[in-house]
């Protein structure tokens, strides 16, 4: 019997739009393949039709396991292939073994009973099977993120489990990841990459679909490119890097990818501040200057996801002052916005955008009144204003009254960043950036990041990007535990440095990660994830 | 302000022509042989069109009954004060909540003006205390929703609860007829023979359609129902705009009750379930046309419409009183179903299912 998932000249077309075109690919047990590709490449039609959900055109031909499957490819559970989402659908009050059973229906009736004990036994066997270290009581909502991931890999393979032994004679297993560490800070997305070499090594087939081309690199075998539906390139991992991957997915050289930095002026201090502390935030003192772009990084939870919202007044002090061109700032949203800070927060869909809202009314809320004379909107006047922002700041497609959610996750960020230009802030904070954005429009949304800094913006980045944050910044300061422990200057950065810096003598302390989370939701007025 | 070189910027641009294309490709198969201007439009004017739908079939089906000025007259001043509650649900609807509770403002507002004029109030004062105690409702109704962070669903609900059981201990379970004359008189007013509830409603949606459209309070409203998170964060006084919603929808379910009582000259104190969910549904209909996806007054006034000629129509076919609940309750969950519906083909997402059953 044969290892690999074929696939041959795989060709997809919606309405006379073709999306893929002779896709070749073999995807062998034991083997991370990656696959790369810009927004709109095809990747996600790609997996759809290997999950059974589209039929490819005429002509094209997959055999799994050496077996030829006919279109759209039925059962795909029971020939053990498996897709885990990037939402990974988990019931966060359930146990482990609880989510682990649930898709198989815990192996009995409806109305039949419930085995704990068996239960428990199955997820053990799975977990010792893979060697990881997760307990099936602890609830789901609980566990850190990486191993949230496990518990839905779990799931799936004991789906597939189930499926293989009830129905057929093989036992080849094979994973589709969509984009599994786009949520994952770095510390989290390398023990998930960690444990997804396990899989491998112990004959799973995976096929691991990422945006973060460090991430594929390190956890994959070989890599396959896409662009405009073609499949560029199969590479080995090993044998290639960053730069070839990114000149592979647009098809032409990015050339340096972060832009020049110039040198600020460090005399005229914007945001200053002294002994800040709240939940996670600890006697916190830095200063920032005009035209000056700080980083602010460290591992996970360690402060600096809380205190963009803490700066911005979304969350509330309890010592502290925040300073902007030497007036103090109260701790509320009115007062930060009135002082000229502006905030980008990390998520986007959740906390930035109304995805139904069309650009324009996306774009111009803050400063709506302007737009009104005598009271009324003239929304002629907004809606050119809008359609002539997106094209400085390189929206695509120009369409001002398009839904948001029609836009790419890079496009969306350049209208959030838009936004916020337009008010012409002191201080711009900007919570993870590039999460979720292509590389074409990361580099964009850099370029842009440097001229509002040219434009004596004072720019803060909080990032779990450790390479973002030693290529743009001009310098770097490393939270722990909410205090200050380091501050890089430009001309020591490196990721490497971040990373040590950040990891010097510190326990992982998850429980840490845990509980500032759940704080900066309940702060916020979220329902805790 | 970007500088992309002209090459790089031609090649992400087939990508995104690519994808936009692939996105719309399914459509466009689909109306192939409609100019796309109107097919672009229809599923915006499908709720109108069924209006006018009714108004031929019933034509045809009752031409001496229903097509009547009579009719049109005597279906539309009935639904005067439904109108009114259809525009206050409509303004916390579009800020992101519910007020079920409107209806029962509207009763409570309504008995209490009996009541405090026969307890010796003067009529101007006692319209005006039953005006302050329904807004006031609102005050409540906010300070559970938005301060202690309730769902709004279930407050309003009990409020409504809450609200009928006050109404029937102020009137003793009876039924109130001790309404000022003066308030009699007012209320029956009619120009072009309709009451001027109706006109009242008209004029007060035709201030709203400007404010929701043409001011940045209608925009903020309908972002922070959009996401209030991202409200929040865009600096939208996001507590402040809520309870505006609530309080001024209050007032309005409180005005609609004073005109009850002086159209009506009686207000029976346990009538208000039957005003519950004729409001609500309108407006969720009203999200399935003129502006797919938002609540709008206009929609609310076709949705309204649509199901007061829907259920006269059906009457005068001989069915009895019951089909007026049916009917309702049917028209609220199609009008969830459509509004979801549209909402998914406007954003793009039911393509994806589209094509693949297309499969």
């Amino acid at each position: 019997m044969d290892d690999r998932v074929q696939i041959r000249n795989m060709t997809k077309s919606f309405a006379g739009v073709t999306v893929l075109r002779g896709i070749n690919l073999d995807i062998v047990q034991g083997e991370v393949h990656g696959l790369v590709g810009e927004n709109g490449s095809g990747k996600s039609t790609f997996v759809k039709i290997i999950a059974g959900l589209y039929a490819p055109d005429d002509g094209s031909a997959c055999t799994i396991w050496g077996q030829p499957v006919g279109f759209p490819i039925a059962q795909a559970q029971q020939r053990g292939i498996a897709i885990i989402h990037q939402d990974l659908a988990l019931s966060d009050r359930m146990s482990v073994s609880e989510n682990v059973g649930i898709s198989s229906g815990y192996s009995a009736a409806t109305l039949g009973r419930y085995r704990r004990g068996r239960e428990r036994a199955i997820v053990r066997r799975l977990i010792a099977h893979f060697g990881l270290k997760l307990d099936p009581d602890a609830i789901v909502g609980a566990l850190g993120p990486a191993e949230r991931s496990m518990v839905a890999i779990l799931r799936a393979l004991r789906l597939l489990n189930e499926h293989q032994v009830a129905h057929s004679d093989q036992d080849k297993q094979m994973l589709i990841l969509d984009e599994p560490t786009a949520a994952l800070t770095q510390e989290e997305s390398q023990r998930l990459l960690g444990l997804i070499r396990g899989l491998a090594e112990r004959g799973t087939a995976v096929l691991f679909i990422g945006h973060r081309l460090q991430e594929v690199l390190a956890v994959c075998d070989r890599i396959s490119v896409l662009r405009s539906g073609r499949l560029v390139q199969t590479v080995e991992a090993a044998t290639t890097n960053e730069s070839d991957i990114v000149q592979l997915m647009l098809g032409y050289e990015i050339g340096a990818f972060y832009p020049e930095r110039h040198v600020p002026d460090r005399t005229r201090e914007v945001l200053s501040v002294e002994g800040l502390t709240a939940t996670t935030v600890r006697d916190l003192s830095f200063k920032t200057y005009r035209g000056e772009i700080l980083g602010i990084s460290g591992l996970a939870g360690m402060g600096q996801d809380e205190l963009p919202y803490l700066l911005f007044g979304a969350l509330r002090r309890r010592s502290g002052v925040v300073c902007v061109e030497g007036k103090s700032i109260a701790a509320s949203i009115a007062a930060a916005s009135a002082a000229g800070v502006v905030l980008v927060p990390g998520n986007r869909q959740r906390d930035a955008i109304w995805m139904s809202g069309t650009a324009t009314e996306n774009l111009t809320l803050p400063f709506l009144g302007t737009f009104a004379g005598r009271g009324l909107l003239r929304r002629r006047t907004e809606s050119g204003f809008s359609g002539s922002e997106m094209q400085r700041f390189g929206v695509r497609p120009l369409l001002p009254s398009q839904q948001l959610v029609r836009f790419s996750g890079g496009n969306q960020q350049k209208i959030v960043l838009a936004r916020w230009l337009q008010t012409k802030p002191k201080v711009l904070l900007l919570h993870e950036p590039t999460q979720g954005v292509d590389a074409g429009a990361k580099k964009e949304l850099f370029q842009l990041i440097r001229e509002a800094a040219d434009d004596r913006t004072a720019v803060v980045i909080f990032s779990s990007d450790i390479e973002e944050i030693a290529n743009m910044c001009h310098r770097v300061l490393i939270l722990r535990h909410g205090a200050l422990t380091a501050e890089i200057p430009q001309h020591q950065l490196s990721e490497d440095r971040i990373m040590s810096e950040s990891q010097r003598h510190s326990p992982a302390d998850t429980l840490m990660t845990a509980a500032s989370g759940l704080a900066t939701d309940l702060l916020l007025g979220r329902t805790p994830s | 302000m970007t500088t992309v070189d002209g090459n790089p910027k031609e090649a992400i641009r087939t990508v995104v022509d690519a994808e936009a294309s692939n996105a719309e490709g399914p459509r466009s198969r689909d109306g192939a042989a409609l100019p796309s201007r109107i097919k672009d439009m229809l599923p915006e004017m499908a709720v109108p069109a069924l209006l006018v739908l009714t108004f031929v079939i019933f034509g045809i089906l009752k031409p001496d009954l229903f097509l009547t000025w009579t009719n049109v007259k005597l279906t539309i001043g009935a639904q005067a004060t439904t109108l009114l509650l259809a525009i206050a649900a409509t303004i916390t609807l579009r800020a992101g909540d519910f007020d079920l509770s409107v209806a029962g403002v509207m009763i409570f507002s309504a008995a209490l003006v009996g009541v405090l004029y026969k307890g010796g109030m003067p009529p101007l004062l006692a319209c005006l205390i039953a005006l302050a105690c329904g807004t006031a409702v609102g005050l409540v109704n906010s300070v559970f929703v938005v301060l202690v962070g309730l769902d709004s669903l279930i407050v309003s609900l009990g409020m409504f609860t809450l609200l009928g059981g006050i109404t029937t201990y102020l009137s003793n379970s009876n039924l109130v007829t001790t309404i000022p004359l003066g308030l009699q008189t007012f209320a029956n007013h009619r120009f072009l023979q309709l009451p001027l509830t109706v006109w009242i409603g008209w004029a007060l949606a035709a201030v709203l359609w400007v404010v929701f459209e043409y001011t940045p309070l209608g925009r903020y409203l309908l972002f922070i129902g959009g996401n209030r998170a991202a409200g929040t964060l865009a600096g939208l006084r996001v507590n402040r705009l809520r309870l505006l919603s609530f309080v001024s929808g209050s007032f309005i379910a409180a005005v609609a009750g004073v005109l009850l009582a002086g159209s009506l000259g009686s207000v029976d104190p346990s009538s208000s379930s039957s005003y519950l969910l004729a409001p609500v549904t309108a407006a969720f209909l009203g999200t399935t046309c003129i502006q797919l996806g938002r609540f709008n007054i206009v929609g609310t006034l076709v949705g309204l419409y649509l199901l007061a000629f829907g259920i006269t129509g059906l009457q005068l076919l001989g069915l009895q009183g019951w089909v007026t609940n049916v009917f309702n309750g049917v028209a609220l969950i199609l009008a969830l179903a459509f509004s979801r519906y549209f909402e998914a083909i406007r954003s793009g997402q039911l393509t994806l299912r589209r094509r693949a059953r297309a499969v």
